[in-house]
């Protein structure tokens, strides 16, 4: 299935935003992925960020390092950051790397638990 | 000079004007594009990239019958166009005239990735004065685009007065999209034999012969991107225990293995001011993050006591090793610490494991055990099947290297590179 990505630009009325992504997430995209994901925390009426990656078929290292630099751009900003709809394949490199620790899951896509990582 | 500036002319060409120019005929102008087409095929192995760029801004001006054509690239800070390439403006490269972003007829054409003529070339439209100098009087230039990102500016003038047609500006946009994608496949072959040979010299010439130890290792570069990131380093300590490491930067080719050579120079050097590993990934951590923002890489830091076969380690989000004994695997890494280039925040530890005779441990990277279905956790099953059985004669971390290449890799070209390094205990 071929990588498409989907930004809600219209914040709800807690200030999420949305980024829907689907595919195989790989070298080939992953910069795309990291741009639009970093641009959407920054926007000023975004006070959190909910990655959607329910469609998202596979996800290799660079589209790791993507979400990291989205979770960073948000950390920086004081904003939130949460994925949903992780599918299996990703919970598991989330896991094995360590980076789920710092990248809050949550499970349905109307959830309200997002939350900041909190440095131990 | 006269006339006024002119950047965003009017499209339609003046009906009646002092130097009229026809529109070259459609099959003329495709038989003249795949001549330029078969320079960049053809030629591609055999110029340079300066003369495979001379070679087609010849063709192009020939083509447009122009009496200037010119090939400026953006340089590494993003900053400022280069000439790299010029027929009539030879000067612009050998004096290295820089052109500011967004400044002058290229730099705004570069700067809004849209095509642009002047008509009347004067100061008040130009940057750079060469051209004033040259007599140029008009210009039509076209960005140089890589999917989407600007990488440089095709500009082509002459010395008389020309309304450039819109047809003009179609020529000249196909014949940039075919010097675009020279350059970059160009700049492609280029990094990709310089990561590769990087990734040469990073490897260890030859692993320690280590009495009652035995070392083996593989290393098979991506066939999609060549090098992709992956590294390994064996490298004995004053106290005489034994640096083992295995890493794999996010990113590929030669950006990947610059950064892959700086970690791993990195490493060497504070695994010498530090015996304890996760202190060594802190540091390392801390100088990746202020060195290379936005770069991020697992690894692996063990530290080999050859007396007692102790070993201690510190994960930066890197795969588990396994540990392999008497046809039993058990991965280790309890608790995985973050890849480095996350979060400063976050402590890291140092776990500790016995080596015991006839015991051996193996390291790799996720090129190995990842698959674009099923998932790293079927990867490391298979893995983990390969390893107990693994035969384990005269030289198990051979074998075990073997035993993970068979089941895994097979004949199938991989996606991205695998690495597996191997240390056995002798009985």
């Amino acid at each position: 299935m071929p990588f498409s990505l989907h930004y809600e630009p219209e914040a709800d009325e807690e200030q999420r935003g949305r980024l829907v992504a689907s595919g195989e997430i790989d070298v080939a995209v992953a910069d795309e992925f990291a741009e639009t994901g970093v641009a959407a925390v920054q926007q000023i009426r975004i006070d959190s960020l909910v990655i959607d990656l329910s469609g998202v078929t596979f996800m290799d290292s660079t589209g790791l390092s993507a979400l990291v630099k989205i979770r960073n751009a948000a950390v920086d900003l004081s904003k939130q950051i949460s994925l949903c709809n992780v599918p299996s394949q990703v919970l598991q490199i989330l896991t094995i790397t360590g980076l789920d620790t710092v990248l809050p899951i949550v499970n349905g896509p109307e959830s309200t638990t997002a939350g900041r990582p909190e440095p131990a | 000079m006269t006339g006024h500036p002119a950047l965003d002319e009017p499209r339609d060409p003046p009906a009646a004007h002092p130097v009229s120019h026809t529109a070259p005929d459609v099959a003329q102008t495709r038989e003249r594009l795949r001549r330029i087409e078969a320079v960049t095929d053809v030629a591609l192995s055999k110029l340079t990239m300066e003369e495979l760029l001379e070679e087609l801004l010849a063709r192009l001006r020939e083509l447009l019958e122009t009496d200037t054509a010119t090939v400026l690239l953006v340089d590494e800070s993003g900053q400022f166009l280069t000439p790299v390439a010029a027929q009539g403006l030879e000067e612009e490269v050998r004096q290295g005239v820089r052109i500011p972003m967004g400044s002058g007829f290229a730099g705004l054409i570069a700067a809004t990735a849209a095509p642009a003529k002047i008509a009347d070339v004067s100061m008040s439209n130009v940057v750079n004065p060469i051209l004033i100098r040259k007599h140029v009087s008009s210009m039509l230039g076209v960005p140089l685009l890589d999917r989407h990102a600007v990488i440089g500016v095709l500009h082509v003038g002459t010395l008389h007065r020309r309304e450039f047609s819109d047809d003009d500006t179609t020529v000249l946009q196909l014949a940039a999209d075919r010097v675009a994608s020279a350059i970059s496949t160009r700049r492609a072959y280029v990094d990709a034999a310089a990561a590769a040979s990087l990734q040469r010299s990073l490897a260890p010439r030859q692993l320690p012969a280590l009495p009652g130890y035995q070392f083996a290792a593989r290393y098979v570069p991506s066939s999609e991107h060549g090098v992709s990131g992956d590294w390994y380093d064996v490298f004995a300590l004053p106290d005489r225990s034994i640096g083992v490491v295995i890493g794999d930067v996010m990113g590929h080719g030669l950006r990947a293995a610059t950064i892959m050579g700086r970690i791993k120079s990195a490493l060497r050097a504070y695994a010498l001011e530090h015996d304890d590993p996760a202190t060594v990934l802190r540091h390392l951590d801390r100088k990746l993050q202020h060195f290379e923002p936005g770069q991020t890489s697992t690894l692996i830091y063990a530290m080999l006591d050859p007396e007692n076969g102790t070993i201690r380690f510190s994960s930066a989000g890197h795969l588990p090793l396994a540990v392999v004994g008497a046809g039993q695997v058990t991965w280790r890494v309890q608790r995985v610490g973050l890849p480095l280039g996350v979060d400063l925040t976050v402590p890291r530890i140092t776990e500790g494991l016995t080596l015991e005779s006839a015991q051996l441990i193996c390291l790799f990277t996720d090129g190995l055990v990842e698959q674009r279905t099923g998932g790293i956790d079927a990867g490391l099953a298979v893995a983990e099947d390969a390893l107990a059985g693994a035969s384990e004669g005269a030289n198990p971390a051979e074998a075990a290297c073997a035993a993970l290449m068979t089941a895994l890799v097979g004949d199938r070209q991989v996606e991205d590179d695998v690495t597996i390094l191997a240390l056995a205990r002798g009985e």
